[in-house]
This record gives structure tokens, C-alpha cells and sequence, in this order.
């Protein structure tokens, strides 16, 4: 009976790959070097988008544990384990 | 148990050894962030390890604007943001959520500005690979602003954070 066996490895490259991506994932870099002056399609797409402010379920869902998450922070006097972060 | 504490950037938080993998950032912390603290230019919040004092994340939150140039939204041509300028966490710690558990904070901060002087947006910057990812993959609220050659601005609008938080 032949039976092959199939492992599959992550090459160097591919791990190099994912590891940059994490590197790049969680930091923020907002670029403020010019000022930003909308453009009329885009004020009249941000006019739409805050005329509108009905938000949808899953976003509500969000914002409502955010503002649990901070409300539980600030009772325990801003101080959490990282373990129940990485729950969160 | 790790236990870590949320509190704004101070002179006896050792950072050191902090290193989020994007020099920028890096070097904003280490020269700016105090001096710009205390000219009251940003404001920087850091979680830290709370035995060692020593910072593993930290974001800056700064009053801006959008500037509607000829045109108007409900009747003004500037629209008063908060900005999310710069979020960094330590290599050693990512992928832990403390990032996201900054932007939440920072929706919070936001909301509390906005009592006292007003502010519609919370407005940060994102590399354009990770735009699908917070728009989409991470349901957080973010709405997309504008793209440029390399990032794309988001925003989540506070006045929707209100309205979901009551």
C-alpha cells in the first residue's frame, strides 16, 4: 500500500510575507503635511454620508461594546490584562 | 497575567525599547510626543505595562479640520475633526487588539471633546492595503473618505457613535 504523505510548509518568503503584514497591521500614520480641501464630489458625498446617520445593525453592535469596553476600563481604573484584550 | 494600564503619555513612562516597525512613528514618540504635548499641539495616550512602566502602545488624538473650499456642509467650510494622527504598538505586542482597543478609546475621547468644543469626525490614515480590512473585514464604523497614492482616509462619524451609544 503507497500511501504519500503531504506535508505542506510555510516557505521563508511566505513567512516573511505574513510578518510584514502583521508589522503593518495596528500602527496609524495620518499624513497632515497639506491641508485637505474637499473636492464637490466629495462634499456632497460627505454631505450624504452625515445627512444619513441611521447605522447599521453590525456597526451598532460595535459602537455599543466600545462604549462598554471604555465605561469597564474607566471602573477599573484604566487598568486590564492583555489577555482580556486579546479577547475582546 | 499581563496586566497593563491606559493613561496619557507622561515623563516616567520609559519608551525606550518601543518599536512599532515604522521609523515615523518610532521617531514621532521618542523627539515629539512630549514636546508637542506640552505646547498642546497633540495629546498622547499610551498603554503600558504596569509593573515596568514601560510603553508598549500609544496613540495621539489633535483637533483638525476638512476644509469644503467653495462649497458648504450645513452652512460651514470647515468641518471640525479629530484626528487620530499616529497609533503605533510594539512589535513584541501586535496582534493582541491593543490597536483596536485605541481607536476605541479614541472614539470615546472624541465623543468627549465634542461636548465641549465641537467636533463631527473622527478621522485617521491607513496604509491601502489595509482599507478593505478596517472597512470591511473589521467592522468598526469606518467610512472611507479618500484615497491617496499610497493610504486612504477614514473616518467614523461621532454623531452615529452618539446615536448608538444611547
Amino acid at each position: 500500500m503507497n500511501k504519500s504523505i503531504i506535508i505542506m510548509m510555510t516557505t521563508p518568503k511566505e513567512k516573511g510575507i505574513e510578518r510584514d503584514r502583521k508589522l503593518l497591521e495596528e500602527n496609524l500614520f495620518f499624513d497632515n503635511s497639506e491641508e485637505l480641501i474637499l473636492s464637490k464630489q466629495e462634499n456632497e458625498d460627505l454631505k450624504k454620508k452625515l445627512t444619513n446617520i441611521n447605522v447599521d445593525e453590525k456597526t451598532c453592535t460595535f459602537f455599543k461594546a466600545s462604549h462598554q469596553f471604555y465605561k469597564q476600563l474607566e471602573k477599573n481604573q484604566f487598568i486590564v490584562s492583555l489577555e482580556e484584550i486579546e479577547k475582546l | 497575567m499581563t496586566e497593563i494600564i491606559f493613561k496619557e503619555l507622561d515623563k516616567e513612562i520609559i519608551i525606550r525599547d518601543f518599536d512599532c516597525g515604522d521609523l515615523e512613528i518610532n521617531s514621532f514618540l521618542e523627539k515629539l510626543a512630549h514636546t508637542n504635548q506640552e505646547e498642546k499641539l497633540s495629546k498622547t495616550y499610551t498603554f503600558c505595562i504596569k509593573d515596568t512602566n514601560e510603553l508598549i502602545a500609544f496613540m495621539t488624538l489633535s483637533a483638525s479640520q476638512l476644509n469644503t473650499g467653495d462649497a458648504r456642509i450645513f452652512g460651514i467650510d470647515k468641518v471640525p475633526v479629530v484626528l487620530l494622527g499616529r497609533l503605533g504598538v510594539d512589535n513584541d505586542f501586535k496582534g493582541k487588539g491593543l490597536g483596536f482597543s485605541l481607536i476605541r478609546i479614541a472614539l470615546e475621547k472624541a465623543l468627549d471633546a465634542s461636548y465641549i468644543i465641537a467636533c463631527r469626525l473622527l478621522l485617521v490614515e491607513t496604509t491601502s492595503d489595509m482599507k478593505s480590512y478596517y472597512l470591511e473585514k473589521v467592522n468598526m464604523g469606518f467610512e472611507w473618505f479618500r484615497d491617496r497614492k499610497k493610504s486612504s482616509i477614514l473616518f467614523i462619524d461621532l454623531k452615529k457613535y452618539e446615536k448608538s451609544i444611547q
